[in-house]
C-alpha cells in the first residue's frame, strides 16, 4: 500500500460509509454528472451566500489561507496542463514571464502582457473579428492598467471572480438548467448590493471579528473605490460571496466536469490523477506550499493572507489570458 | 457550438469601470504592517517614510452606516532622504512588452521556416 493510499484510506472509508447512508436521498442527484454539478453549484452558491451573511470576515480571512493554493493548482491544472499548453515552450516562457512578474509585484500592465502570447502562440495567424475584438480589449485594458494601476487592480480583483464563473460555463457543453448556478451568483450579488445581508451580518455580529486580525474598515479601504460608505461595505460583502463561489468553481465544479469518467471517484484516485497531471515532485511542492500557507496562518493570519494574495497575483491574468484564447480560438485548442 | 458567454465575458471585463481609490487615507496602504520609520513609496511614486499621523476613519464594527473615529495611522510621507524603496520600475512593462513581441515574432518566423521546409 502506498503512503498516499494509507493516508487517504480513512477519508475514503468515511466517505464511502456516508454515501451508503445518504444514498437513498443523494443517489438521484449524484448519479448523473450534469445534475450533480448543477446541484453542487447551487449548494455552493447558497452556502457562499449564507457564509457571507454569518461570518464574512472569517470567510475573507480564512478562505485564501485554506483554499487559496489548492485553487491556484486547479486553475493551472485545468487551464494549462490538461489542454497541454505547458508543452508549448514559447507559450510557457512568453506568458509565464509577465505572470510571474505580476506575482513579484510588477504592475497590472505587466500582467496584462500575458494575454498576447495566449492569443497567438500555437495558432497560425488568421485575422478574425474575434481576434480584433480581443486585441482591442487587451489594448483598452492595458491602457487602463497603465494609467490607473491601483484602480485597475481594484476592478480586476472583483471582476476575476466572475471570470471564473464564465470560464466554468464555457468549460463544457451543459444543459440550460445549469444556468441556475451563474444566475444565482448574480442574484446573490444583486441582493447583497440591495442590502439583503446587512441585517444578517448585524445579527451574527459579523461586522467585527478581532481574531482574524483584520476589520471591515481594512477591507473597505483596500478593496473598494471611493463610494458611499454603506455601498462600499456591500461591495466587500459581494467580494466575499463571489470569492467563495470562485473557490467552489475551481475546487468542485470544474474538476467534476473535467473528470474522464462521469461517476465520482475516491480521494486516492483523485490523488493519482493529480500525480498524472502534475508529476509527483511538482505536486509535492504544491502540497508543501499549501500546508506552508496554512502553517503561516496559524502564526500570523493577516500576514499569511497578504502573502498568499501576492503569490496569487498571477492567476487573474492567467484566467483572463485563457478566456481570451478560448474566445478567439475556441476551448482547449 | 460556440457559446455566447465568451463574448459576454469580454464585454464584462471591458465594461468594468476603473475604480477611483481614495477611500483609504492617502498614502496609507503602503505602510500597512510596516513599522514607523520604514521606507515606502508614496501614492505619487516618490520615496518616503512611514510616519504615524491622526486620521479620520470609518468604523464598521457596529454595522452600516459606519461611525467615524480618529485613529493613529502610519502614512507614507515623501522624504528626499528616505531609503530608496523597491517598486517595479516603469520601464519593466515596456521591456517585457518588447520581450513578448520579439518572442512572438521569433515563434512565428520559426513556424514559417518549418512550414517552408516541410
Amino acid at each position: 500500500m502506498s503512503l498516499a493510499q494509507a493516508v487517504l484510506a480513512p477519508a475514503d472509508a468515511a466517505r464511502s460509509a456516508a454515501l451508503k447512508v445518504l444514498a437513498p436521498w443523494l443517489a438521484p442527484l449524484y448519479a448523473d454528472r450534469h445534475r450533480r454539478v448543477r446541484w453542487l453549484g447551487i449548494v455552493s452558491v447558497v452556502s457562499a451566500f449564507a457564509l457571507t451573511g454569518l461570518a464574512p470576515l472569517w470567510s475573507l480571512a480564512l478562505g485564501p489561507v485554506l483554499l487559496g493554493v489548492p485553487h491556484l493548482a486547479s486553475d493551472v491544472r485545468y487551464l494549462v496542463v490538461r489542454p497541454g499548453l505547458h508543452r508549448h515552450a514559447a507559450l510557457v516562457v512568453l506568458m509565464g514571464a509577465p505572470l510571474l512578474a505580476a506575482s513579484f509585484g510588477a504592475g497590472p500592465a505587466v500582467g496584462m502582457l500575458g494575454v498576447l502570447p495566449a492569443l497567438f502562440v500555437g495558432h497560425r495567424p488568421r485575422w478574425s473579428l474575434r481576434l480584433a475584438a480581443a486585441l482591442a480589449g487587451w489594448a483598452a485594458l492595458s491602457w487602463a492598467a497603465w494609467q490607473a494601476p491601483f484602480g485597475f487592480q481594484l476592478a480586476f480583483v472583483h471582476a476575476h471572480n466572475l471570470i471564473a464563473v464564465a470560464l466554468w460555463w464555457c468549460f463544457t457543453s451543459r444543459p440550460a438548467s445549469a444556468a441556475w448556478v451563474p444566475a444565482l451568483a448574480l442574484l446573490g450579488t444583486a441582493a447583497i448590493f440591495a442590502g439583503a445581508l446587512d441585517p444578517l451580518v448585524t445579527a451574527s455580529g459579523g461586522w467585527s471579528a478581532p481574531w482574524t486580525g483584520t476589520s471591515f474598515t481594512e477591507f473597505v479601504e483596500t478593496t473598494t473605490p471611493a463610494m458611499d460608505a454603506t455601498l462600499a461595505a456591500r461591495l466587500v460583502l459581494s467580494f466575499c460571496f463571489l470569492q467563495a463561489v470562485h473557490y467552489a468553481v475551481w475546487l468542485r465544479l470544474v474538476p467534476d466536469d473535467a473528470r474522464a469518467r462521469p461517476a465520482p471517484r475516491t480521494f486516492h484516485a483523485s490523488w493519482l490523477a493529480l500525480v498524472m497531471d502534475f508529476g509527483l515532485a511538482p505536486l509535492l511542492v504544491v502540497v508543501a506550499l499549501a500546508l506552508g500557507v496554512v502553517a503561516w496562518g496559524l502564526v500570523n493570519l493577516p500576514g499569511a493572507r497578504l502573502g498568499y494574495l501576492q503569490l496569487a497575483a498571477f492567476h487573474g491574468y492567467l484566467e483572463l489570458a485563457i478566456a481570451a484564447r478560448w474566445f478567439v480560438h475556441g476551448r482547449a485548442r | 457550438m460556440k457559446s455566447p458567454l465568451p463574448a459576454a465575458l469580454v464585454a464584462l471585463v471591458l465594461g468594468a469601470s476603473v475604480a477611483r481609490a481614495d477611500v483609504p487615507a492617502a498614502n496609507s496602504t503602503q505602510c500597512q504592517g510596516a513599522a514607523a520609520g520604514s521606507a515606502c513609496v508614496t501614492d505619487d511614486g516618490a520615496a518616503g517614510t512611514c510616519v504615524a499621523q491622526l486620521v479620520s476613519r470609518f468604523d464598521y464594527s457596529e454595522g452600516v452606516p459606519p461611525k467615524t473615529k480618529q485613529v493613529e495611522l502610519l502614512l507614507c510621507v515623501a522624504s528626499a532622504s528616505a531609503a530608496q524603496a523597491t517598486r517595479a520600475p516603469t520601464w519593466l512593462a515596456g521591456a517585457l512588452l518588447l520581450l513578448v513581441m520579439s518572442g512572438l515574432i521569433a515563434v512565428k518566423l520559426a513556424g514559417r521556416r518549418r512550414s517552408a521546409l516541410a
